[in-house]
């Protein structure tokens, strides 16, 4: 090879890699990006009951993170720790009250979203009801996301006793 | 050998050694980082302090070693030799980057020394020069993966505590009678020391970023990292085979210039994470190594240099290209770092949210991944043993490694991520040396 040809070869040899990677996905090596809360989610048939309080909970996660025009998985941080509540107010710029009141509204949704769906009865949609209405919001999804389905009835009247109490 | 021989191999063996400071505390830097709870910015000046001081002293150093060359160099020995074990005794890193400043001003001194008593051996400075320019490139290119062993055997300290005994047996070496060189300088044309700064800025972007990708990204350890990072030195070795046959005429620079750009832009395109996707553009940028700097350099070095200005200023033009790569990189790579981080959270906890696990199992294994990413203090964490704290139902298992396999890929597609805008700019600023390097005229 002649010197004069050297930067062709070169020229072949690095568009050849770098158009190898790119065919190989280099350019989308990416963390996945997270679903868009306000998009529908494919909803699969029940297989058993269990699953009922979890989709319950992120149901009513993608609500609130609609709402807020925040990724649900935002939302599940400031759920389950309350340390990330306040640094999740201040990143947003929202009050304390506008989140409450959007996980309030994400839990009602999504628990009408389940009566009309088949999923709850009637006295459950009434007592969730109650749970959103009279719960911190927050709580109530914390608690619905750990739950199985068996205990969330329980979970529902001790929750609603503490209040009262 | 006879003792001009041996005279002049330590003269070029130290400029070696200093040269090779500028990238030896590479692969210990990770190390560095922890043991001073510092940020990827902060410990990034252990490496900017360095090569920014070199560049400002090397051509005061010049002159001073125009006069008194011996005496230059043998005091800048002393001063390297002292401030190396100041850094290796380093309480806090501010008292690392402090030491790290005056050892790059021994440094400055021990490499005018070392052109000057060189270019008086051979009679000149341009005969020195392919002397000193190989001593410098192999320190440059070696300098990271002998940073790396060092670690991984001893401890990071270890790199600045070994350079102590050498800096004060070459000391002793004895220097020839000066010969003045006649003349007077030639025009200066920077056009080559622009293009040399650009490219060192690239290449300190090949081993920077390889180096914490394959460290902090992917989590190898520093010895495994110097054998992936060694692949640069041995792929220049290997072609400059091939620019002794093709000479070293503004093609073969411009071919040089186009495989650092070319290894680079690739580097930024990873399709998978693992050291087997380095390899390739890693020969590429070795081979443009070769092919590209010792015809700058040459180039830089033309006409009469009688005061061993030039030189000085090669030198200079490589070490500021260094803290441009670096001052201009790292808070790119910082804020990517934070970025993928944040996307890796996300796309993690959405795995973790839409797994089909029983929900107890998946509060278990976040609160285990919670603590785990809270211990890393803001880097990306190391799943790897997580997956084994919780005991999946056993119903479930098949789900459960479907899952621990989806967010290790997670972090990895990250940690590799968080680096390709950095290496895309490092391969945008080897590309624009192409631009000194075609305009004007000449061979």
């Amino acid at each position: 090879m002649s010197a004069r040809r050297t930067p062709v070869a070169a020229a072949a040899a690095a568009a050849s890699l770098v158009g190898l990677y790119l065919a190989l996905g280099g350019a989308t090596y990416q963390p996945l990006e997270v679903a868009d809360p306000c998009a529908p989610r494919p909803v699969e048939e029940l297989q058993q009951r269990d699953e009922l309080t979890e989709r319950l909970a992120l149901s009513a996660l993608d609500g609130a993170a609609c709402s807020l025009q925040v990724p649900r998985e935002d939302l599940v941080f400031v759920v389950a720790d309350p340390a990330q509540r306040e640094s999740f107010i201040a990143e947003h710029a929202i009050s304390e009250e506008a989140l409450d009141e959007a996980l309030r509204a994400g839990l009602v949704r999504a628990v009408d979203d389940a009566e009309r769906a088949g999923d709850i009865s009637s006295f459950e949609h009434t007592l969730l009801l109650e749970l959103a209405e009279r719960v911190p919001a927050a709580e109530a999804i914390d608690v619905l996301e750990a739950a199985t389905d068996d205990e969330v009835l329980g979970l529902v009247d001790d929750l609603l006793d503490q209040v009262e109490g | 050998m006879s003792a001009g021989r041996i005279s002049t191999a330590l003269w070029a063996g130290t400029l070696g050694v200093v040269l090779a400071d500028s990238s030896v505390v590479t692969l210990a830097l990770p190390d560095v980082l922890r043991q001073f709870d510092a940020t990827v910015v902060g410990v990034s000046w252990v490496l900017t302090a360095f090569n920014l001081v070199l560049a400002v002293a090397i051509l005061p150093a010049a002159r001073l070693a125009q006069d008194r060359p011996s005496m230059t160099w043998a005091l800048g020995l002393v001063v390297f030799a002292a401030s190396s074990l100041a850094c290796a005794v380093a309480p806090s890193i501010a008292t690392l980057i402090a030491a790290r400043c005056v050892q790059a001003l021994g440094g400055a001194a021990v490499i005018a020394g070392a052109i000057e008593l060189l270019a008086r051996a051979y009679g000149s400075h341009a005969a020195a020069a392919p002397r000193w320019g190989a001593a410098g490139l192999a320190g440059l290119a070696l300098g990271p993966a002998l940073g790396g062993l060092l670690t991984d055997l001893l401890s990071w300290q270890s790199i600045f505590v070994v350079q102590v005994p050498v800096a004060l047996a070459a000391v002793a070496s004895r220097s020839p009678a000066d010969v003045p060189e006649p003349g007077r300088n030639a025009r200066i044309d920077p056009r080559p020391e622009i293009a040399l700064a650009l490219l060192s800025a690239g290449l300190t972007g090949a081993l920077f970023l390889l180096v914490v990708l394959l460290t902090e990204g992917w989590l190898f350890s520093p010895l495994e990292a110097a054998a992936v990072v060694s692949m640069i030195p041995v792929a220049t070795l290997a072609a400059r085979t091939l620019e002794r046959r093709l000479g070293d005429d503004r093609p073969v620079i411009v071919a040089g210039a186009v495989c650092m750009a070319g290894g680079l832009a690739a580097l930024g395109l990873l399709p998978g994470a693992g050291p087997g996707w380095t390899l390739a553009p890693q020969v590429l940028i070795g081979a443009g190594i070769a092919l590209a700097l010792p015809g700058l350099t040459s180039r830089a070095l033309a006409g009469r240099d009688p005061e061993g200005r030039r030189a000085a200023a090669t030198i200079a033009a490589r070490h500021a290209g260094i803290v441009l790569g670096i001052v201009a990189l790292t808070p790119v790579l910082s804020s990517q770092l934070d970025a993928q981080h944040d996307a890796a959270r996300l796309s993690g906890t959405s795995l973790l949210l839409d797994a089909p696990l029983d929900p107890d199992t998946k509060v278990q294994l976040g609160d285990a991944i919670g603590v785990t990413v809270a211990s890393e203090g803001g880097r990306l964490p190391d799943l790897s043993g997580v997956f084994d704290e919780v005991e999946p139902l056993a119903a479930e298992t098949a789900a459960y490694a479907t899952l621990e396999h989806a967010l290790v890929a997670e972090v990895d597609k990250a940690a590799t991520h968080a680096f390709s805008l950095p290496f895309l700019l490092a391969g945008a600023l080897a590309a624009l040396a192409l631009l000194p390097i075609c305009l004007g005229r000449g061979p």
